[in-house]
């Protein structure tokens, strides 16, 4: 087995074998689950489950017709709080029921509500939102009563619209919010997936400088060998991770959508584009991103500050957060450009605009160029950094020591710890 | 072919110049020491050896050659700093290291299960790193460095913060290694260890050669200036003689110089001392150090 193998299944092993680590696994999807959860609650709140009255002067109800079986999920139906509908002759009594808080509110009904469509609702506490939505159902049926069934059916289901985009490679159908949101949502969980991983490779450089191994395993390997193994091992680390999420989310909207037949849970989508352009952004960033960890971890001092520093990075790779409002309104302005183009934020510009549109192949593929190329470049500094800063115990070496010594043939060109 | 040339190395840290011209070369099967006090350059002429640093100025030939990945498995370093991962398992952490030099994962498993019982530490392979004494970790650190058997070992230090017993495991190790035709450079600042000990020497100081070949041949260029006499009765005051000195069961006289020892022997002759013992006296490492950094600075 190779060094870089080796390396690398060791640093792997190590972490992922962690406590840590599987609570990491488990913590992103947990953190749906309550957010989605917080916000079915919170829904349910605005219910009410007390009768609901109305006065007909119209005459639309005499014949009445019993709204159709509900067609909402087994988990909605179960959470529905269904309302009895109660006739009043006039106003006065159902005021009356209202007062003695035998309903939450009553509708009137005009006697022109054919021709004027405008219904009354009076009421001293806003009603619940199921109250009004079965009441607004339960006109719909008799309003359509005496239209053929396909009639009655469309006009029930309403508007539905499409949108797409001018070349045809992305659409967005009306109530499906949440495929829109979906490469926003890929960005935050790549940032999560970063702030959980980026600590370690850092992390690791400066304990092996710390406890002293770093003197016995550059005399076994190479540096080149040493920090590529721990950088794919990080990779592999997020990964593993990546994979875990996307399985454990998929696997709860699978539940959502086909066990407890939850629409919204059926509608994720992610558009192949996006992947297509998210993936190798993705894989390149993390690329990137890791190997000036290694650098970095290779020139502080200690642990710490190697925190402090990974802290820092992952700032700005939540920097085109801050521009969110201009990365969707003005796609293309410039700083949405120089936020797509810089290669530190790539990725999540790209997952930002991703949503909303599509982002110009020029742009597309010039980013990921000048993202390669920096990747490259990082892995090569990180090599040189780590050549440096091996053997400096509780010292820093800073960019021109690390770039005044690739010209020179000089290795360690400032003092090391440990013995003369 | 010499295991190890060192040829006219120097090696700077900004403006400390922390090895100014060291050459030397490496017998094979030979304990090599390099001595010197604290300072002197020889982890850094170690650090340049094993490829860590690359010298300011001059060559060196490792294996017949530069340094290269494939060398780096055939020679076992002992840092002066020593390091472990102390939060992984003794076993595991020796397997890992072990693998690293070119061990099959079965093979470093079967070899550090061999070293453990060895040197007593069998009990202890579940053990993290950081949960051993001082005394059971400097035992791992040297299973590690042997561990792949390599040709060629270098250990800087090897005594520090060791006791009496573990002292003399190191030394009778070291001795069996070079029974088993293992190159040995050996770096220490505690001169005496190595009488018993090294073939051959590099004095170092302040970056430099101070003196470099056979142990026994120094120690008798050195001789000649210190005699152990015993006699029957009380030894007689002698013209030339310096220091007197208590030495085992003898007494040592340092001689002035100019006097010889055929000088103080034909003074006692003449005084009709019946004498026990008479015999030049070797001097130690540390005073050969001594003297040839007087004679250097003057």
């Amino acid at each position: 087995m190779s060094k870089l193998r080796l390396v690398a299944l060791h640093e792997y092993k190590q972490h992922v074998l962690k406590k840590g680590f599987v609570l990491s696994i488990a913590s992103v999807p947990l953190l749906i689950a309550l957010i989605v959860g917080l916000g079915v609650i919170t829904d349910r709140m605005k219910y009410n489950g007390k009768a609901v009255g109305y006065v007909d002067y119209s005459g639309l109800l005499a014949n009445l017709v019993a709204p159709p079986e509900s067609s909402h999920s087994p988990l909605d139906q179960l959470l529905e709080r269904p309302v009895s509908l109660i006739p009043y002759p006039t106003e006065d009594t159902a005021h009356t029921a209202l007062d003695a808080g035998e309903i939450q509110a009553y509708y009137v009904l005009a006697a022109d509500y054919r021709q004027s469509s405008q219904a009354q609702l009076v009421y001293i506490k806003p009603p619940g939102e199921n109250a009004t939505r079965q009441f607004r159902d339960f006109l719909q049926v008799n309003l359509l009563a005496d239209r053929p069934p396909e009639i009655a059916h469309r006009a029930a289901e309403g508007t539905s619209m499409t949108m797409r985009t001018l070349d045809g490679s992305r659409e967005l159908v009306e109530g499906q919010f949440l495929s829109v949101v979906m490469p926003m949502l890929l960005s935050l969980v790549f940032m999560i997936l970063f702030m959980a991983t980026s600590s370690t490779l850092v992390q690791s450089v400066v304990q092996e400088k710390e406890n002293r191994t770093m003197e016995i395993l550059a005399t076994s390997l190479s540096p080149g060998h040493l920090i590529g193994g721990k950088v794919l091992a990080v990779v592999a680390m997020g990964l593993t991770l990546l994979v875990s999420w996307v399985a454990l989310i998929g696997l709860a909207l699978f539940f959502g959508g086909d066990i407890l037949g939850l629409d919204w849970a059926r509608d994720v989508r992610l558009a192949p584009q996006v992947l297509r352009t998210v993936i190798p952004a993705a894989i390149l960033s993390y690329i990137l991103y890791s190997a000036l960890l290694a650098a970095l971890g290779s020139t502080v001092a200690d642990t710490q500050e190697s925190q402090q520093l990974g802290g820092l990075m992952a700032l700005v790779f939540g920097l085109p957060f801050y521009a969110i409002v201009v990365l969707i309104e003005q796609p293309n302005s410039p700083l949405a450009i120089g936020l797509t183009l810089f290669p530190l934020t790539t990725l999540t510009s790209l997952c930002l605009r991703s949503g909303f549109g599509s982002v110009p192949p020029w742009q597309l593929v010039s980013s990921l160029a000048i993202l390669a190329l920096s990747a490259l470049g990082a892995i090569w500094l990180a090599s040189r950094a780590f050549r440096l800063g091996m053997l400096r115990y509780g010292q820093r070496v800073n960019l021109r020591e690390i770039f005044r010594g690739s010209k020179s043939r000089t290795a360690g060109a400032a003092k090391a710890v440990g013995g003369k | 072919m010499h295991p190890v040339e060192v040829s006219h190395i120097a090696k700077s840290f900004g403006s400390t110049r922390a090895v100014v011209d060291v050459s030397f070369a490496v017998e094979r099967g030979e304990i090599f020491g390099m001595l010197g006090p604290n300072g002197a350059g020889k982890t850094t002429t170690l650090r340049v050896i094993l490829d860590l640093f690359k010298p300011d100025r001059g060559t060196v030939s490792v294996l017949g050659g530069p340094m290269t990945e494939q060398k780096k498995e055939r020679i076992g370093y002992m840092p002066e700093e020593r390091g472990l991962y102390p939060d992984l398992s003794l076993e595991r952490c020796l397997v890992y290291l072990g693998t690293l030099k070119g061990l099959g994962a079965g093979e470093a498993r079967q070899r550090v299960g061999g070293y453990l019982a060895q040197f007593d530490l069998a009990e202890h392979r579940k053990k993290k790193v950081k949960e051993l004494s001082k005394g059971m970790q400097q035992k791992a650190q040297i299973i590690n460095t042997i561990l792949h058997d390599p040709e060629l070992i270098i250990i800087d230090e090897p005594f520090a913060s060791l006791d009496p017993v573990n002292m003399q495991m190191v030394k009778d190790l070291l001795r069996d290694l070079r029974s088993r035709g293992k190159t040995i450079i050996m770096s220490t600042h505690q001169m005496h260890q190595v009488e018993e000990l090294c073939d051959r020497i590099l004095l170092i100081d302040e970056g430099r050669n101070v003196l470099y070949g056979n142990l026994d041949e120094i120690r008798r260029q050195y001789s000649g200036h210190a005699v152990l006499v015993r006699a029957a009765g009380e030894l007689p005051v002698v013209p030339g003689v310096e220091q007197v000195s208590l030495h085992n069961n003898a007494v040592k006289w340092t001689l002035a110089q100019g006097t010889t020892p055929q000088d103080v022997l034909q003074a006692l002759m003449a005084q009709n001392v019946i004498l026990e013992k008479f015999e030049i006296a070797l001097p130690t490492v540390e005073e050969i150090f001594i003297r040839a950094v007087e004679e250097g600075e003057a």
